[in-house]
């Protein structure tokens, strides 16, 4: 349980003359639940998007199962096992939930796409097991009632657990929440977080990273968190010592009250 | 059946054809090409030209011109699916003028703009197109249905989410596009087979606008939707054939026509007349159930 998966060193990146993220240090192990916190444009979804290798960064590395993949492309760390979720929902239009998780597995698909047009027996075994895969994982996460409906008829809510769901298909090493509870109503949120509670649970291995600018939601979630503004990290330990961190109540509870 | 209705039906058989291509293309895959006309020109040309040069027989340089169309369509999704999807679209019209500059330019095999003709009889043409049609409908439903459409669907909502899945766009989107070109291309020796002749002025991008039209009018996410609006918008110049307007023909007001009904589906049904469903037997079962329903409430109301 205290393998190492995920570790950045001296992270940075700027946009412009803009420092989005400046010497970014962190560590996550299997099976943990980490934080990162801070408010608007602190760089937090800039993280994300550096390790999930949607941006280069300017300068430090990334190791990730073990390897450096500073030099690796998105879908490489995807199928490395690197799994996230974005700040507004994508869930994709033009498929019902199930097919929605099945996306996250058709990478690994076995069929050709000639076996696919020919609709060759080999073909509809491939798809069999897919479809039980994703059914098994909306199952796990008691999503599976609502497996033939199309997302835009699910509440923000549960649009959200889907898109987790999806996310989790693969069997990913990593999950990358960026702001999961965004745009959720009180108590929308307080079940998010328990099911995120539940994922820990039933995912021992996963290493869970989550992005939230409301401190307090995350503040029994998490082991570690990591405060960033403007791109610099200024606090970083368990909930309780940042709650007590002066530095954390001036720069960021201080300007909430 | 007189040659009138057999001609009708082969020409509506390659029309259907080749919008379930841009179907897989456009409708799966979001890209967005006014280019699938030269491919027909390619089949078209490079069959014909080559067979009465070389002395060989059709259907073999009707193979070589669809395997032409592949590495050409290959040889232009390389470099330009990488950009951003407007100039792909731009490139594809570029694409589809410099096909026909090169008619123009062999015109000494290929006769210009003049046309060229006498084109071989096909015996049995009815019977290929209706064949290669339902041939083609079957892939592209399965393909509509496999994981191949599912991830095409995921990479037009959103590039950046689908490859956060592993999905690689790149790749994906090349196939696809190689294969609409294949299908085009066969399209294109067909027509070639019906009109006996072959002229320049049939494969202009306005040919490949008006595939994108009838997609968009049934609906981009429909293939059911693709192909009625195909066959249906085909038809319906046929039937307005002897009324005239102004002392011309309405058939001559064709694209004033389509251009008209695609700006009304766009203002008042943007997703197309289909939109998303698929007119299949579970569709046609609740239908029926439901027309079984309302007369049993009439014959309810009466008693
Ligand atoms: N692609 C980009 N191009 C230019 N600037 C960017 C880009 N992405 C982020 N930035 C800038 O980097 C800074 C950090 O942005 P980021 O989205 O990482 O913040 P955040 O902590 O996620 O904020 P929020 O809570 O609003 O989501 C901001 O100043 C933002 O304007
Ligand atoms: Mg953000």
């Amino acid at each position: 349980m205290t393998e190492q998966i995920l570790k950045t060193h001296n992270l940075s990146k700027a946009f412009g003359g803009v420092c989005a993220v400046k010497d970014f240090n962190m560590e996550i192990n299997a099976g943990r639940i980490r934080g990162i916190i801070g408010p608007n444009g602190a760089g937090k979804t800039t993280i994300f998007n550096l390790l999930s290798r949607i941006y280069k960064e300017d300068e430090g590395t990334i190791e990730f199962a073990g390897q450096d993949v500073t030099s690796k492309s998105q879908i490489e760390v995807a199928r490395m096992g690197l799994s996230r979720t974005f700040q507004n929902t994508r869930l994709f239009v033009g498929l019902n939930v199930l097919d929605n998780v099945k996306v996250a597995l058709d990478h690994d698909g076995k069929y050709s796409l000639f076996s696919a047009l020919f609709k060759l027996p080999f073909r509809n075994k491939q798809e069999r097991m897919i479809k039980e895969k994703a059914m098994s994982c909306l199952e796990l996460l008691n999503l599976d009632e609502f497996a033939k409906l199309s997302p835009s008829n699910l509440s923000y809510g549960y649009q959200r657990r889907v898109e987790i769901a999806r996310a989790l298909a693969n069997d990913p090493k990593v999950l990358m929440l960026d702001e999961p509870a965004a745009g959720l109503n009180p108590e929308e949120t307080s079940m998010l977080m328990d099911f995120i509670k539940d994922i820990q649970a039933k995912y021992p291995n996963l290493a869970i990273l989550v992005i939230e600018h409301r401190m307090e939601l995350i503040m029994n979630l998490c082991d570690h968190i990591y405060v960033q503004d403007s791109g610099l990290t200024i606090a970083e330990g368990t909930p309780a010592e940042i709650q007590s961190n002066p530095k954390v109540l001036a720069a960021y509870l201080g300007e909430e009250e | 059946m007189s040659a009138y209705q057999t001609g009708l039906i082969v020409q509506i058989s390659i029309t259907i054809m080749t919008v379930v291509a841009v179907f897989a293309m456009t409708g799966l895959a979001g890209m967005f090409s006014l280019g699938q006309a030269a491919y027909m020109a390619v089949g078209a040309y490079v069959t014909f030209v080559l067979s009465r040069f070389l002395d060989i027989p059709y259907p073999i340089t009707g193979i070589i011109s669809i395997l032409i169309s592949i590495l050409l369509s290959w040889i232009i999704a390389v470099p330009t699916l990488k950009l951003r999807r407007d100039y792909f679209a731009l490139i594809t019209v570029g694409f589809s003028q410099m096909i026909l500059a090169l008619v123009l330019l062999f015109e000494d095999f290929t006769r210009g703009s003049i046309g060229f003709s006498k084109i071989p009889r096909m015996d049995n043409l009815l019977l290929v197109s209706l064949v290669g049609l339902a041939l083609i409908i079957f892939w592209i439903r399965n393909l509509k249905y496999s994981r191949f459409g599912r991830m095409c669907i995921a990479l037009k909502n959103d590039e950046i989410a689908a490859r956060s899945f592993g999905i690689d766009v790149y790749h994906l989107k090349i196939k696809i596009y190689v294969l609409a070109s294949a299908i085009a291309s066969f399209a294109g020796i067909l027509m070639a087979l019906r009109n006996r002749v072959i002229t320049p002025d049939s494969f202009g991008w306005a040919q490949s606008a008006e595939m994108q039209i009838f997609l968009f009018f049934g609906g981009t996410n429909s293939l059911t939707g693709a192909i009625l609006s195909a066959g249906g918008l085909k038809l319906l110049p046929e039937f307005v054939r002897d009324v005239t307007l102004f002392g011309v023909s309405m058939q001559e007001y064709r694209t004033i026509i389509y251009a008209i009904l695609i700006i009304i589906v766009i203002n008042f049904r943007p997703q197309g007349i289909l939109g998303e469903k698929e007119i299949n037997f579970k569709w046609l079962k609740n239908l029926y159930r439901r027309f079984k329903q309302s007369i049993l409430k009439k014959n309810e109301s009466y008693d």
